[in-house]
């Protein structure tokens, strides 16, 4: 036996491997592929490289010495740029009128003097950049290779205490320290290179614009391999991350769309048709609120009809407004109540989550057993105290009575979910809270009322907001306990909730679109609600 | 307030039924209005101490008194005990106000008094502008003076602090065993302050008691600790660069190592576990001591590290940078008190051996005996099944 699933196991393990293989070998073929793609549609290697230049350039310009004020840059850099454009305009407009005046200045005397001038002042901005490139290279240089000499682990820093962190810490530093030397090594250099070119008397905003000239120039003589690197860490991780996220993401976004996105959107068509047919999909016309004036003035939607004697709105509204207080008060209530029991707790566990793995429809079946008139569970227990319980879900029974069995049912049914919920959530509670509040001499129930609830607040919501809206869908519950008629037998009233009044519409008339409309009402109604407990909620849950 | 333990036992019994004795017959007397700190390596049972005067866990066996009162028995609200706990366990829904409050609200005091009070308690510890905050807004500090202003606020008359500095960075640290020395001084409640870190214990208790095994070690002022170790563990528990050990014998009034002449030391002949301390080497300005062979030598500012071989074991010695002026020959000399001598067997120190009777002697070595014989049966146990990880199961 043993070796039988030692073979199967190894079985499985080939297949999965040889399966990884040819995804792996599937996946760096396509990435290949894509960043080859990615990096001649984009030049961003070369946008970063020129607008690292334009900012070398805009603190000189500025005449600042330190680099250290790249913060300042951060401000306002946006502005800086605007002003330096206009000013590059500006410069380039009286080049062209120093072009000019060169020209027609030709042959008159002092023409020699004026000209030399004017190169002598272009030759030192070339031999400025020239040298502040060299430069750059060199620090680009020294700064990958002091990079590559740092260890790997020491930029990662745990903020956990450990015995190494001090030396991590340390080490960091120093590396940090090592950079900040050089780096202002090389801001001293650049400054006297500067220094060392004496400023022609020549007109500034010439020299500016031809400075601005020479970027380009000077941003394409950086070192080939520094530009690559930046590109290349850049794509890798944005492509690697954007493909992995489809792929995961594909199975469940197609089920999506098919079960869900066209659902709604079709139902928002559907709401506009007039005399659709389901047939041949033929309609007669379009409207934009008939459908919906049709389900609001129709007789068992909102207004009690004087022959149904309810309607689907106060029905679905009566189960949400009693059903869900009711069950999350007795769901936190047992929750608790089962987080402090020690012994047997697993199987408590057990029984209260047993509701959840059983078929609605069979506890109806046995609600409706327990309920009947004469032998029912519920009237024989009433016959202990003299009480005649009449009919429940029978024939004759009264609305508030069945309704009363059906808010029982509804509390039943959602209860072993809810329990679950919360007893995670409870479980989650730092036993120190307790041990606090138990030193400080602080009662039970007080210690539930404001430890308790606030600390798992943010899950009392999320059940208070699903089930309201399980609580405005409820359908399962009024066919498991009426059936398709959806009220007891010969009753002048009925119980459907708005979910079975829109099922009516198609099943019983045909009319689509007025399903289609009711079914946008109730979306409405619910959204409403989510949005003002939402609303309610802000202040009272701490998350 | 002074708090006495006697016999305190507590006993953990696993599911397995494998019993744990994590404090064991612990015998200890807490002077009224100290601060006093538990000190051990982790799983010492010094928490487990500290739970069981707060009343989170019931001992086992022996009794707590507060001063005259029995408390063994008695809930921890009834105690009258603040507790500042490892991560300090602030209510994060609650403002620091009503956080602070919190214990107050429970002893039906007025409100506007117990907001008095808690103005007061959080000028007396330095947050009184942050009442309005939520801990998730506080650094690590400032929670940590939010949670011992809720241990002080209902005016307790034990304060327990459970290693309250270790979520702190180093220099936070330093900065909040001040406060903590600071706010017990101004207050005057008798403290308890359970650490592992033997520097915070030292600088901040007026008095240090050391644990290991469940069983109390040594108890004492910080200094007098270090100077004078009763025994071989407290030895090597306290101090940093630790001390120096070796197996060492005394003859003629001198201390050999491996047939190595070493340091003149005045005790009976035999063989010792011998400590020394590395800054209590000297150097030698005289043509007198022992010449060593130098490892490595570190010059770090005012001190200088050297190793250097004494047989197969390395010794380290600190001596102050100027004392060091030839760097080949360096001849090194210790202080003949400053050699601390131990019981080969029983590993008690010399000093305190000599006021215990033969038939103390004899059974202390036979705890030690056992002792030993148990660690090496559990290594062998762990020889022989060594546990599978994760991968080769699979």
């Amino acid at each position: 036996m043993k070796t039988l699933f030692a073979k199967i196991k190894l079985g499985f393990a080939k297949v999965s491997w040889v399966l990884r293989r040819l995804i792996n070998r599937f996946k760096t073929a396509f990435k290949s592929g894509l960043s080859k793609v990615w990096a001649l549609a984009t030049n961003k290697d070369k946008r970063l490289a020129k607008q690292r230049i334009k900012l070398d350039y805009l603190k000189d310009y500025l005449a600042f010495e330190d680099y250290n004020l790249d913060v300042r840059f951060d401000v306002d850099v946006q502005q800086l740029r605007q002003e330096l454009k206009e000013k590059v305009k500006t410069s380039k407009q009286t080049q062209k009128q120093r072009d000019a005046t060169i020209n027609s200045l030709k042959g008159t005397p002092g023409y020699e003097t004026y000209i030399q001038s004017y190169e002598a002042a272009i030759k030192r901005l070339k031999d400025i950049n020239q040298a502040r490139l060299v430069l750059a290279t060199q620090y680009e240089k020294d700064l990958r290779e002091l990079e590559a000499n740092t260890d790997k682990r020491i930029n990662k820093i745990s903020y956990k205490t450990s015995s190494f962190d001090q030396k991590i810490l340390e080490v960091h530093e120093a590396h940090r320290q090592e950079k900040e030397a050089l780096r202002i090594a090389y801001n001293e250099a650049s400054y006297q290179i500067l220094v060392d070119h004496p400023k022609e008397d020549y007109q500034t905003d010439v020299m500016d614009a031809l400075y601005h000239v020479e970027l380009n120039k000077a941003y394409k003589s950086l070192p080939i391999e520094r530009r690559k690197l930046e590109r290349r860490d850049k794509f890798v991780t944005s492509t690697k991350s954007i493909l992995q996220a489809t792929l995961y993401l594909a199975p469940v976004m197609i089920l999506l769309a098919l079960f869900s996105f066209y659902p709604i959107v079709n139902s928002f068509r559907l709401s506009i048709y007039e005399g659709y047919s389901e047939i041949d999909g033929s309609i007669a016309g379009y409207t934009l609120f008939g459908n919906f004036i049709n389900v609001l003035k129709d007789a068992n939607f909102i207004v009690p009809s004087s022959h149904t004697g309810s309607s689907a709105l106060i029905n679905t509204t009566l189960i949400v407004a009693l059903s869900v207080p009711l069950t999350i008060i007795i769901g936190l209530a047992i929750a608790v109540g089962l987080n402090s029991i020690k012994p047997l707790k697993g199987v408590l566990q057990t029984i209260f989550f047993l509701p959840y793995v059983t078929n609605s429809l069979a506890l109806g079946l046995v609600f409706s057993y327990i309920f009947r008139n004469d032998g029912g569970l519920f009237n024989q227990f009433l016959k202990i105290f003299n009480i005649d319980g009449g009919a429940w879900v029978g024939v004759g029974a009264s609305y508030w009575k069945a309704m009363f069995v059906l808010i029982i049912f509804s509390v039943w049914n959602g209860l072993a979910f809810k329990i679950m919920v919360f007893l995670s959530a409870i479980q989650g509670i730092d036993e120190q809270y307790y041990q606090a509040a138990s030193i400080d001499a602080t009662p039970r129930f007080k210690q539930f009322r404001r430890i308790t609830v606030p600390l798992i607040s943010p899950t009392i919501l999320y059940i208070v907001i699903t089930s309201v809206i399980g609580g405005f869908k409820t359908y399962t519950s009024v066919i498991a306990l009426f059936g398709q008629s959806g009220a007891p037998r010969g009753a002048t009233y009925n119980l459907k909730t708005i979910v079975f009044y829109i099922y009516d519409f198609f099943e019983v008339t045909g009319k689509l679109s007025e399903a289609a409309a009711a079914s946008i009402i109730l979306f409405a109604l619910i959204l409403m609600m989510t949005l003002v407990q939402m609303q309610v909620s802000k202040k009272r849950v701490h998350y | 307030m002074e708090i006495k333990l006697i016999n305190l036992t507590k006993v953990f019994v696993d599911k397995t039924k494998k019993e744990t004795r994590a404090v064991d017959n612990f015998n200890v007397t807490i002077p009224s209005g100290k601060l006093v700190g538990l000190l051990g390596p982790s799983g010492c049972g010094k928490s487990t101490t500290l739970f069981m005067i707060a009343g989170l866990h019931d001992p086992t066996d022996g009794r707590i008194f507060f001063g005259e009162d029995d408390v063994t028995r008695l809930s921890p609200d009834k105690r009258g005990i603040g507790l500042v706990f490892q991560n300090y366990a602030l209510y994060p829904h609650m403002t620091v106000r009503q956080n602070i409050m919190f214990p107050i609200e429970n002893l039906q005091v007025p409100k506007e008094e117990a907001l008095v009070e808690t103005q007061a308690i959080a000028n007396l510890v330095g947050i009184g502008n942050l009442l309005d905050r939520k801990p998730a807004q506080l650094s690590g500090g400032q929670q940590q003076r939010v949670a011992i202003a809720r241990a002080l606020v209902k005016k307790p008359r034990v304060l327990l602090l459970d290693e309250p500095l270790s979520n702190l960075d180093a220099r936070l640290r330093l900065q909040m065993r001040e406060e903590i020395k600071r706010i017990q001084r101004e207050t005057g409640i008798t403290t308890i302050f359970v650490t592992h870190d033997q520097e915070e214990a030292m600088s901040i208790s007026d008095e240090i008691i050391i644990m290991n095994f469940g069983i109390e070690m040594q108890k004492g002022v910080p200094q007098d600790i270090y100077n004078y170790p009763d025994n071989l563990f407290v030895a090597k528990f306290l101090g940093n660069p630790p001390i120096n050990t070796f197996e060492g014998e005394i003859k003629n009034n001198f201390l050999y190592f491996q047939e190595q002449k070493l340091f003149p030391k005045q005790a009976p002949d035999g063989i010792y576990h011998v400590g020394i301390r590395p800054e209590d080497f000297r150097v030698s300005e005289t043509s007198e001591g022992v010449e060593i062979d130098t490892d490595t030598m570190e010059v770090i500012g005012r001190d200088t590290m050297i190793r250097f071989n004494v047989g197969e074991k390395q010794v380290r010695a600190l001596v102050e940078s100027e004392t060091v002026v030839d760097k080949k020959e360096v001849l090194l000399t210790v202080r003949d008190e400053k050699i601390h001598l131990f019981d080969y067997e029983s590993e008690i120190a010399l000093r305190k051996l000599q006021d215990l009777t033969p038939e103390e002697i004899e059974k202390a070595r036979e705890e030690k005996r056992i002792e030993k014989q148990k660690f090496e049966e559990a290594q062998a146990i762990r020889v022989e099944k060594p546990k599978k990880s994760k991968r080769e199961r699979r």
